[in-house]
């Protein structure tokens, strides 16, 4: 991390300077702090490897020459995931009906891990393989809003550039979607 | 389950998720910037051939233009042009189909089904309505009338006209030509606005994917206010369309 005045890491809009000037390396911090949100916002999308990587790595080179049009008082990150997710869109596009790869959860911990937190517990009693069962049955532009606000961990501005929406419809579409997954789960448990 | 709830576990989950492991993109992305033919970024105020520039030099109508930037896109609101060989649609391809494209919907309950009011053009009523809502960019509306004196029966299709309305500026409909040239630039009440008409083909994102249909009428694509754009197919000519949607901003 660089460490340029009185020890402290530059800010992204610091960073963002630089790189507009050509500095390439101060870019590279820009891309290091943003590199693992901008390759999930582009599989998530994708649901491919590859193709999230070449949407991920494209994405950040057009933003570095698009610097010219980042805004002071900008924040970055949700400026280039909008560019992140334009370009897994158009890999998706490009890949047609092919196969996607599906949301799972990780394998059981480890002895070392840490216990789960009282949350990971509540997920645990209420299924979470059902939980994420019931989010793939989702249609596609609910299921992209709650994986972004909520898995993502997005802020609702974020998911709404992300997405190229207005902030209203990221609302409409969150309350719809919680709907859903609200009679699916409850469903399943009056099943289970 | 309450809400809250609900929103707790989500929260939880997301640390869960086997995500592929994160490549390490800083080496590629700064090899790349390093490289000797690398640019730099270009300072504000010396953009040259930006989206805004493109559409600015369309609607004055230099066409030229286009063909030095014919690898550029051309993009109003929703709707992006780009050109692409081998765009002329083959004969078994079918028009526009709303059915396929979204739910029908009352006229009167339209507007509050997208979350904005399109301003439609003056004439008669729309015959349908459905709404179109794709995974990126806003819900649109697909307005269709029926072949009458005034709309002319589009070739090749069974509808008179067919109207899109977008909010924002997600690119939902792609229209693929096979040359810049054949897009023409103009303007709707000095509004950027751009003009079709040869056979091609358009793409559009949907919940099932992205559906492809011919267009085999004209197309008058414009820029209205409060961020909505449009697409209008008709049979009509250049200035009747004008004029229809002129109508519709007044």
């Amino acid at each position: 991390m660089t460490d340029r005045v009185e020890g402290r890491p530059l800010e992204d809009v610091d960073l963002a300077r630089l790189a507009r000037d050509g500095d390439v390396h101060a870019y590279g911090e820009l891309v290091e702090r943003y590199r693992e949100v901008a390759f999930r916002t582009a599989w998530l999308i994708t649901r491919s490897t590859a193709d999230a990587e070449d949407a991920a790595q494209e994405a950040f080179v057009k933003a570095f020459y698009a610097l010219g049009r980042f805004r002071a008082g900008e924040a970055f990150r949700p400026w280039v995931l909008r560019i992140v997710a334009n370009e897994a869109k158009n890999r998706r596009r490009s890949a047609g009906r092919r196969e996607r790869l599906a949301l799972r959860v990780a394998g059981e911990r480890g002895p070392g891990d840490a216990a789960p937190s009282p949350e990971t517990a509540a997920v645990e009693v209420e299924r979470r393989e059902d939980l994420l069962a019931a989010l793939e049955q989702l249609p596609e532009r609910d299921r992209l809003v709650v994986a972004y606000r909520y898995l993502l961990e997005l802020s609702e501005a974020e998911t709404a550039e992300a997405l190229g929406v207005r902030p209203g419809t990221v609302k409409s579409r969150l309350s719809r979607a919680l709907g859903r997954l609200r009679t699916e789960m409850d469903a399943e448990a009056s099943d289970g | 389950m309450s809400e809250e709830r609900l929103v707790a576990a989500l929260a939880a989950l997301g640390p869960e998720i086997a995500y592929p492991t994160t490549p390490a993109l800083v080496p590629a992305v700064t090899a790349r910037l390093s490289a000797p033919e690398a640019r730099r970024p270009v300072a504000p105020g010396r953009a040259r051939w930006t989206r805004r520039r493109m559409l600015v030099l369309v609607a004055v109508g230099v066409l030229a233009a286009l063909a030095i930037a014919a690898a550029a896109r051309l993009a109003i609101g929703a709707f992006e042009v780009r050109e692409q060989p081998a765009s002329t649609p083959s004969p078994s391809q079918s028009p526009v189909q709303p059915g396929e494209l979204g739910e029908p919907v009352p006229p009167e309950d339209a507007a509050e089904a997208a979350g904005f009011e399109p301003a439609l053009p003056e004439g008669p009523p729309p015959d349908e309505v459905y709404v179109v809502d794709s995974p990126f960019g806003d819900p649109g509306l697909l307005y269709v009338w029926m072949p009458s004196e005034t709309y002319p029966q589009i070739p090749g299709s069974e509808w008179g006209m067919v109207l899109m309305a977008f909010q924002g500026d997600a690119e939902t409909v792609i229209k693929y030509v096979e040359r810049f040239e054949d897009v023409e630039g103009t303007s709707v009440e000095g509004r950027s606005a751009y003009w079709v008409d040869v056979p091609h083909v358009v793409e559009i994102e949907t919940e099932a994917g992205f559906e492809t249909f011919a267009v085999r009428g004209n197309v008058l694509v414009w820029e209205g206010e409060d961020g909505i754009s449009y697409r209008m197919e008709t049979a009509l000519g250049l200035v009747e369309a004008l004029e229809l949607a002129s109508s519709a901003t007044r």
